[in-house]
C-alpha cells in the first residue's frame, strides 16, 4: 500500500491531464478558463442527467407496475457497462498498453503489479463517475415512481460498486487486441481512425434512435424481457436482486461481474512487464534511394502541416469531422434524404425552403465545425524552434496553416456542394449560395482558428491529443463557428426575411465571410506574426 | 561572421543575458561555456532569431537579426540542445523539407543528404519515422539537416550530448573542415576538454554577463581550460 499511493497519484494525475485543461493558480487567464470549462461541464452535465431522468422516469412508471422492475435495473446495468466501455476504451489502451512513462515508473523500487493496479485504479475512478451519471438518476427516478426494499437498496449500492468491473475486464480485452493490431501495422493511424469512427457512428446511431427504442421497449416489454432473461442472465439476476432483494440472484450477478475483471487483470498482470518494456514497433522500413522532389518553401510548409494533420487520428476526427460530414450528408441528401431529416429530428415539409437551400445550410453548418487550424499553433509544441529558425517569414508559416486547413476542409466541402448542385439543380444565386458560402466559411474558420490559437496557445503538452481536444483555442473556435452561423441566421429570421430571398441571404453571408477572412489575414500578417514570434520566450 | 553588440534579454524582471558583446570571424570555432542557467541557450536562441531581445544588436554576415532575420537565417544553421524534430515525418522527408525551405536543387540535396547520412551512419534509417529514432539518431539527423545548405555560421547548443564516440569524432572533424572552408562555428558545451582541443576562441558567461572572451591562449594561458574556468568563476564571484 505504501508504494501504491504515490504511483496511483502520479498515474491518476497524468490521466486527468490528458482529459482536462491544466490550471495554474497564479494565472488569471487560467482561472477564467477553468470557470468557463466548469460552466460548460455543468451545462452538459445538467442536460445529460436531466434527459436521463425524464427517460428513466417514463420507464420506471411503465415497467414497475407491469411487473418488469427487474428489466428496468437490467437495462440500467447494461447502460452503465456500455457507457464505461465506450467512454474508457481508448483511455484503457493509452494507459495500459501505450503509456510513455512505464519505463520511468518501473525503474522505481515498485513492483510491476503496483504500477498496473495503480493504472487500473485510475481508470476505475473515471468508470465510477460514468456509473454514477447513469445509476444515480436511475435510482432516484425508480424510487420516485415505485418503491425499493432495504435488501434491494443494499444490493443496488453493491451493484453500483461492482458494475464498472466487468466493463473494465471487457475494455482490457478489446484494448489488448487493438494494441496487438496497432503495433504491427504500418498504416495503424487509418485503422485507429476507422475504429474511432465506428464507435462514433454507433453512438450517434443509438442516440438518434433512442426514442424509438424506448417506444419498442414499452410496447414489447414481455418479448424483450424474455430475451434479456435468456441472453443477459447476469443482468436479469441484478434486476431480481434489486427489485426483490434476492440474495442468491445477487450472488450470481456478483460472480458474473467479478469473473471477467479477475481473469483479465490476472492475465494482464502475468504479462504486464513484457508489455511495458517490449518495443513492438512496426517493422523497420528499408531505405531505398529515390528522387527527392523539390518544392518551394511555402509548399513545403503546407505539405508539412498536412502530414502532421493526417498523422494524428484524434486531430483528424476533431478537426476534420465537419469536412467528413459534408460529403456523407451530401450523398445522403441525394440518396436518402429522410435519414438526414431524421438525424436533425425534422421533416422536409417542416422547412419553408427547398433541397438546395437545405444543402447549403447544412454545408455551412459543417464548415463551421472545421477546427483544423484551431490547434495548429499549439500542436507545434517543442518543435516550434524549427520553423522559427528557418528562413521563412512568419506570415508564410501562419498562412501555411490556413492553407492546409482550407485544403483539408475545403475539398470535401466543395465535393459535397458539387454533388448537391448536380443532384438538385438551382438558379445562379442558389448555386453561388451552395458553393461560395460554405467554402468561404471554411477559409474564415481557417484564419479565425490560427488567430485564436495564437492568443490561446498551449505548447507544453505531453500528448498531442491535449491541444487538439482540450485546447481553449478549439473551444473558442467552436463558439466562433456557431456565432458565424447564428448571427446571420437570426438576422434573417427576425429582420431580413421580409426584404430578401433566403438563397440571396446565404450568398450575401458568404461575401461577408470573405470580408472577415481578408480582415483576419491582415491581422495575422501584423499582430499575429508578432504573437507567433513572441511564443515560448 | 557573427557580431553580438550589447545584447540584453530579460524574462520578466530577470536579466538572462546582460550587455553581452562578442565577435566570431570566418574560419573560427568559438566555444561558449558557463554553468547551467548562465544564459548560453538564451544567447544562442537570440542569435538564431528564435527569441526576441530588448537591447543590443546581432549581425550575421553583416545582416541585422532584428531588421532582416530571414537573411540571417539563410546564412546560419542551428541545432538545439534537445533535438525535438517533426516525429510524424520520416528522416528523409524531414531532410527534404529542410532542403525545400533553403531552396536546394534536387541533385545537390540528394548528394549532400547521402554524404552526411553516410558519414553519420544514418542512411539505412532514413525511411524510418523520426518517432522511432533514439536521442542520438535525432541528434545526427538534426546535424545533417543543419549541414545540407552549407551554412556560413553554425550554432550548436551542447552538440555532443547523446552522440556515440564515432559520431562525436566525425562531428569534430566536420566542424574543423567547415571552418577551414570559411564557415564560423559558435557552440555551447560543458565538456571543457573538447572545447580546449577544438576551439580557437572561448567565451565564458556567468549570470548573463560575459566574464571572459578571447583566443584560447588568452583565456587559459599555461593552465588547462578547466583551471582557467574555475579561476574566472571565482574572480567574478
Amino acid at each position: 500500500m505504501g508504494s501504491f499511493r504515490p504511483v496511483f497519484y502520479v498515474t491518476f494525475r497524468s490521466l486527468i491531464a490528458t482529459m482536462f485543461p491544466r490550471y495554474r493558480r497564479s494565472d488569471p487567464q487560467s482561472k477564467r478558463r477553468v470557470i468557463l470549462y466548469a460552466l460548460l461541464f455543468a451545462y452538459v452535465f445538467i442536460t445529460i442527467v436531466g434527459g436521463e431522468a425524464a427517460l428513466f422516469y417514463s420507464l420506471a412508471k411503465s415497467l414497475g407496475p407491469a411487473g418488469y422492475g427487474w428489466l428496468y435495473f437490467a437495462l440500467v446495468g447494461a447502460l452503465v457497462i456500455a457507457l464505461c466501455i465506450v467512454g474508457e476504451l481508448f483511455l484503457t489502451h493509452a494507459q495500459l498498453f501505450a503509456a510513455k512513462d512505464n519505463e520511468q515508473l518501473l525503474s522505481l523500487p515498485v513492483r510491476p503489479g503496483v504500477v498496473l493496479f495503480a493504472r487500473i485504479a485510475s481508470l476505475l475512478v473515471l468508470d465510477y463517475i460514468f456509473t454514477l451519471i447513469v445509476a444515480a438518476p436511475a435510482a432516484v427516478m425508480w424510487i420516485a415512481a415505485n418503491s425499493i426494499g432495504a435488501a434491494g437498496a443494499v444490493f443496488l449500492v453493491l451493484a453500483v460498486i461492482m458494475l464498472p468491473l466487468p466493463a473494465m475486464g471487457v475494455s482490457i480485452l478489446i484494448a489488448w487486441i487493438l494494441s496487438a493490431v496497432f503495433s504491427r501495422l504500418r498504416g495503424s493511424n487509418i485503422l485507429k481512425l476507422l475504429v474511432y469512427l465506428l464507435f462514433f457512428a454507433a453512438y450517434f446511431y443509438v442516440v438518434s434512435n433512442l426514442n424509438e427504442y424506448i417506444r419498442t421497449l414499452i410496447s414489447r416489454g414481455a418479448e424483450i424481457a424474455e430475451a434479456f432473461r435468456r441472453g443477459a442472465f447476469p443482468l436479469y439476476h441484478l434486476g431480481l436482486a434489486v427489485t426483490e432483494g434476492d440474495a442468491v440472484s445477487f450472488f450470481i450477478f456478483a460472480v458474473c461481474a467479478l469473473a471477467p475483471f479477475v481473469i483479465m487483470t490476472a492475465l494482464l498482470s502475468s504479462r504486464f512487464l513484457k508489455i511495458a518494456t517490449t518495443n513492438r514497433g512496426a517493422r523497420k522500413v528499408a531505405y531505398r534511394q529515390k528522387r527527392l522532389k523539390a518544392s518551394g518553401a511555402r509548399t513545403a510548409f503546407v505539405k508539412k502541416e498536412l502530414r502532421l494533420f493526417f498523422s494524428i487520428p484524434a486531430y483528424i476526427l476533431n478537426g476534420g469531422l465537419g469536412a467528413l460530414f459534408s460529403i456523407v450528408v451530401a450523398v445522403l441528401l441525394v440518396v436518402r434524404r429522410d435519414i438526414v431529416f431524421q438525424m436533425f429530428q425534422t421533416s422536409p415539409d417542416a422547412l419553408p425552403f427547398g433541397a438546395p437551400t437545405v444543402a447549403a445550410l447544412m454545408l455551412c453548418l459543417f464548415s463551421a465545425l472545421s477546427l483544423v487550424s484551431a490547434a495548429s499553433v499549439s500542436i507545434e509544441g517543442n518543435t516550434l524552434w524549427i520553423a522559427r529558425s528557418l528562413p521563412v517569414s512568419t506570415y508564410d508559416i501562419l498562412l501555411a496553416k490556413v492553407a492546409s486547413h482550407s485544403l483539408v476542409c475545403g475539398v470535401p466541402t466543395l465535393i459535397g456542394a458539387i454533388i448537391c448542385a448536380v443532384a438538385f439543380g438551382s438558379g445562379i444565386i442558389g448555386l453561388l449560395a451552395l458553393i461560395i458560402t460554405p467554402l468561404a466559411l471554411v477559409v474564415t474558420m481557417g484564419f479565425a482558428g490560427v488567430v485564436i490559437n495564437l492568443r490561446h496557445p498551449r505548447l507544453d503538452w505531453v500528448n498531442p491529443v491535449q491541444p487538439v481536444k482540450q485546447g481553449a483555442a478549439v473551444l473558442i473556435s467552436m463558439l466562433a463557428g456557431a456565432a458565424l452561423i447564428l448571427v446571420p441566421g437570426m438576422l434573417y429570421v427576425f429582420l431580413l426575411h421580409r426584404i430578401m430571398d433566403v438563397d440571396f441571404m446565404i450568398f450575401l453571408t458568404g461575401v461577408v465571410y470573405i470580408g472577415i477572412s481578408i480582415l483576419l489575414a491582415m491581422h495575422l500578417k501584423d499582430k499575429g506574426a508578432r504573437l507567433y514570434e513572441g511564443l515560448g520566450g | 561572421m557573427l557580431r553580438i553588440e550589447h545584447l540584453t534579454k530579460s524574462y520578466g524582471a530577470k536579466k538572462a543575458v546582460d550587455d553581452l558583446s562578442l565577435q566570431i570571424n570566418p574560419g573560427e570555432i568559438c566555444g561558449f561555456i558557463g554553468h547551467n542557467g548562465a544564459g548560453k541557450t538564451t544567447t544562442i536562441k537570440c542569435v538564431c532569431g528564435i527569441l526576441q531581445f530588448e537591447e543590443g544588436e546581432i549581425y550575421v554576415s553583416g545582416h541585422s537579426v532584428k531588421k532582416d532575420p530571414i537573411a540571417c537565417k539563410r546564412e546560419l544553421a542551428y541545432i538545439p540542445d534537445n533535438p525535438d524534430l517533426y516525429e510524424f515525418l520520416s528522416g528523409i522527408k524531414y531532410l527534404n523539407f529542410i532542403a525545400d525551405v533553403f531552396g536546394i536543387g534536387e541533385k545537390e540535396r540528394a548528394e549532400r543528404i547521402h554524404r552526411y547520412a553516410d558519414l553519420f551512419e544514418l542512411t539505412s534509417d532514413l525511411a524510418q519515422p523520426i518517432s522511432a529514432y533514439s536521442h542520438g539518431m535525432k541528434q545526427k539527423l538534426a546535424l545533417i539537416s543543419a549541414l545540407i545548405h552549407n551554412p556560413k555560421l553554425i550554432i550548436l547548443d551542447e552538440p555532443f550530448v547523446g552522440l556515440d564516440p564515432t559520431a562525436s569524432f566525425k562531428l569534430k572533424q566536420t566542424m574543423r573542415e567547415m571552418c577551414n572552408e570559411g564557415a564560423a562555428i559558435f557552440f555551447s558545451t560543458h565538456v571543457l576538454e573538447v572545447a580546449e582541443k577544438l576551439c580557437d576562441k572561448v567565451a565564458v558567461i556567468k549570470r548573463g554577463r560575459l566574464i571572459a572572451f578571447g583566443t584560447m591562449e588568452e583565456i587559459k594561458g599555461d593552465e588547462s581550460l578547466e583551471s582557467a574556468f574555475f579561476e574566472l568563476e571565482e574572480q567574478n564571484g
